[in-house]
């Protein structure tokens, strides 16, 4: 970067070495690469969260289907407990005024039939 | 006869002289240029790490220019980091760039004019206590001129004060310095003119008082 000095004039010669009469102060060099590093290190803590979430989103949304569907088959192939199995069958032989027995029996007919339809049901939404 | 032929043949020579001179120094300056992008490219390969390479590389050169916008030195440094910093952040920018020296000088002008804005403090024109020289003991005829010139140069508007600096420091053409300063060729020519006669004037004034002081 020499520009040729007989190409200037006297005073653009003065000029040009009073540039090199001025010099940084002996702490910017290191407070500048601080700044950046600290700069940089929060930019990549921001980076890294930003990814995080987005991973996060995604995993969501591809694994909430799925997820819903189990829900569902878990529901539909779930058993019925005894407390409404002996509901039903109270029900049932008070409305056919039949005995308790037979109402039981009427209940658990009822109850395979519905279960079997729920998992028809499953199994033809799977496929 | 043999006179003018003469005359045409120097004449032609100093053309070839001021082509070649020309061609030269615009090597010189791509190649600072090339060489401030392969620091940022260095920076993008290793991020912050490698800042200080384009630090040692230019720091002293952005200082200058900076503070001769901001009239601080202090305010020319706090310019010079925030640039840095933001070079180290997204180095990509200045590799990208058609002139990365010229963009460097950019950045670091937008910075000083930034901080020049905010702080509109009232500065001492002729107080120069902000500056950090470097002179050895007995260059002290030559550390009074270097006064006298920066002292000149601050009592020069900003806008004539940098196209002398990124002349005659930065050694840009008035094309590039047009460019820098989003400004014409030729208003960058007359206003380095204006500000070399005022700098003139200036100096020989207080050469001329500092005699009579003797």
């Amino acid at each position: 970067m020499n520009q040729d000095r007989e190409t200037l004039s006297p005073l653009e010669q003065a000029i040009r070495a009073a540039g090199s009469f001025v010099r940084p102060t002996s702490n910017l060099r290191p407070r500048v690469i601080e700044a950046a590093k600290e700069q940089c290190g929060q930019q990549r803590a921001i980076r890294n969260a930003t990814c995080l979430l987005l991973f996060v989103c995604l995993l969501a949304a591809v694994t909430a289907p799925f997820a819903m569907q189990l829900a569902d088959q878990l529901e539909q192939t779930q058993a019925a407990s005894s407390e409404e199995v002996q509901k039903q069958a109270t029900q049932y032989s008070a409305q056919a005024g039949i005995g308790s027995n037979w109402g039981l029996s009427e209940a658990f007919t009822r109850q395979r039939e519905s279960q079997s339809r729920r998992f028809l049901r499953s199994f033809t939404s799977a496929r | 006869m043999e006179f003018q032929k003469d005359i045409i043949f120097f004449e032609s020579l100093d053309k070839f002289a001021s082509i070649a001179h020309h061609k030269y120094f615009m090597a010189q300056l791509e190649s600072f240029s090339e060489r401030v992008r392969q620091a940022a490219e260095r920076i993008a390969e290793s991020r912050e790490a490698a800042l200080s390479g384009l630090f040692d590389l230019t720091a002293v050169r952005l200082v200058r220019y900076s503070t001769t916008i901001t009239r601080n030195q202090h305010d020319a440094e706090d310019a010079l980091q925030i640039a840095l910093v933001r070079v180290a952040s997204s180095p990509l920018c200045l590799i990208r760039a058609d002139r990365p020296w010229a963009y460097l000088l950019k950045m670091v002008r937008n910075e000083s004019l930034v901080i020049l804005r905010r702080k509109k403090r009232w500065t001492l024109l002729g107080n120069l206590s902000d500056l950090l020289t470097q002179t050895r003991v007995d260059d002290s005829p030559i550390e009074n001129m270097h006064l006298e010139v920066w002292r000149a140069l601050r009592t020069l508007p900003t806008e004539q004060s940098e196209v002398v600096v990124l002349k005659i420091w930065e050694e840009l053409t008035f094309a590039q310095i047009a460019e820098l300063l989003e400004i014409s060729p030729a208003t960058a020519a007359s206003r380095y003119r204006y500000a070399l006669e005022k700098l003139e004037l200036k100096i020989l004034a207080s050469a001329s008082a500092s005699e009579a002081y003797r």
